[in-house]
């Protein structure tokens, strides 16, 4: 069991309210139509995005606005014990709760019976994946030119040794009590993603939603960053 | 806040109030505020009192008017053809709506033409030009010299064929047979490999 004595530190030397290292690259991928590399502490994150593109799975395509479809995977060697390759209950939610939350911030009604194609590639994971995998497809949507309303950002909050804490890492998540990964729309501040892990009273709820938004905010300037260091650069060589 | 042509801006970046401008393309009027819908850079027409974006990433392959596509011939009816539009020239990106395209037995070259077999059959990959929109439905033009086919297969034998020295005419190398059809100047004419 981890010894976190009562000051203000957390196991890894962070404070409460502190996020993991975080970086943002866009467009790394030369064949994908967007894409991002996310590194989150230990997590290694790779997102590709095509479409909007004609798709051949007629059911899930709608006549008045296009859809987008994600998929959360993660790499046999992303996690300690080799993870058996393929989709399982936990990606295809994921997976699920990615199209979800990245659905409000897109703008798809120019491109009825058309489909955007999200691959979320967990290289390595250390906890929080899925928010860090939202926050990374977003940025590759805006890298792609899909049009869209806002970035969506994801981050985590949870309770470990009751204590209200930001961005848990996988430790703090399997030993810690409550977990709240959520994903909003930067600017309008609306919430795209809410799960709830775990045992919280109604003011730790409310109080861990809080450090979760902030640490959104947080993310949120990376995100704008690696948009601006891709994507300024070429816009001041053309002219 | 105030914005100006060639400021970098990013989705949901508010440009302006309704007031001030018409949004045009990639930029939306979100309740009386416009916003950018696309990374880029913001283009002002003062004179028209219109904003938009150009984009600084690519975007989704939509065909504008006049834009060369290449489609393959699906069907050849007695005044049109129906063409499957595959891709954008110069744009290596999928396209982004499933487009259907005819082409009718008027538009395709200068002058009277009998008979659209005559020009194209079923499986031909032909150039393009965009001539009319309706949502996914397009017409296309073949009237330049580089519209027309630009890969044909024999209809006897399925082999490629080749270009011979008179114009309009391809010709079949495995079944020694000639054929019409409107030859683009880009046809393909690189030998297969087996």
């Amino acid at each position: 069991m981890i010894s976190i004595t009562k000051n203000d530190k957390r196991d890894d030397g962070r404070k409460f309210d502190e996020i993991r290292p975080l970086k943002i690259e866009a467009g790394v991928l030369e064949r994908a139509d967007g894409s991002a590399y996310l590194e989150v502490g230990g997590n290694k994150i790779l997102v590709a995005v095509y479409g909007p593109r004609e798709s051949y799975i007629r059911r899930l395509l709608k006549p008045n606005t296009g859809v987008i479809r994600c998929r959360y995977n993660m790499a046999p060697f992303s996690v300690d014990d080799r993870k058996r390759p393929g989709p399982d209950r936990r990606s295809t939610e994921i997976s699920k709760i990615a199209a979800e939350a990245l659905r409000p911030s897109l703008m798809l009604e120019g491109f009825p019976r058309s489909m955007v194609d999200v691959f979320i590639e967990i290289i390595e994971a250390e906890g929080g994946t899925r928010c860090a995998g939202i926050t990374a497809a977003s940025v590759a949507l805006a890298d792609a030119g899909i049009p869209m309303k806002d970035l969506v950002v994801g981050c985590a909050a949870g309770k470990v040794n009751d204590e209200i804490v930001l961005d848990l890492s996988e430790k703090e998540d399997k030993e810690g009590q409550a977990d709240v990964p959520i994903a909003m729309m930067s600017r309008t501040e609306e919430i795209t993603l809410l799960q709830s892990d775990g045992n919280l009273s109604e003011d730790e709820f409310k109080k861990a939603l809080d450090l979760a938004m902030e640490g959104c905010r947080q993310v949120n300037k990376v995100q704008i960053e690696a948009l601006k260091t891709k994507h300024a650069q070429d816009v001041e060589s053309e002219s | 806040m105030k914005v100006k042509s060639g400021d970098f801006v990013m989705p949901g970046d508010i440009l302006g109030v309704s007031e001030q401008f018409l949004p045009d393309k990639w930029t939306y009027d979100d309740e009386g505020q416009i916003k950018a819908v696309i990374l880029g850079t913001v283009d002002i027409i003062s004179s028209k009192k219109k904003v938009s974006i150009i984009p600084s990433s690519g975007n989704p392959a939509v065909v504008n008017l006049g834009d060369s596509v290449y489609g393959e011939i699906t069907d050849v009816r007695g005044q049109r053809a129906m063409i499957n539009v595959q891709k954008m020239k110069n744009i290596d990106r999928q396209l982004a709506l499933p487009y259907m395209a005819t082409i009718h037995i008027s538009q395709v070259k200068k002058g009277y033409l009998e008979k659209l077999t005559d020009v194209f059959k079923i499986g031909d990959v032909i150039e393009a030009k965009v001539s009319k929109i309706m949502g996914d439905n397009l017409d296309l033009n073949t009237e330049d010299k580089e519209d027309g086919v630009v890969k044909a297969m024999c209809t006897r034998c399925r082999a490629y064929m080749v270009p011979t020295e008179k114009k309009n005419e391809l010709y079949c190398e495995v079944c020694d047979r000639k054929e019409r059809r409107k030859v683009s100047l880009n046809y393909d004419c690189q030998k297969q490999l087996d």
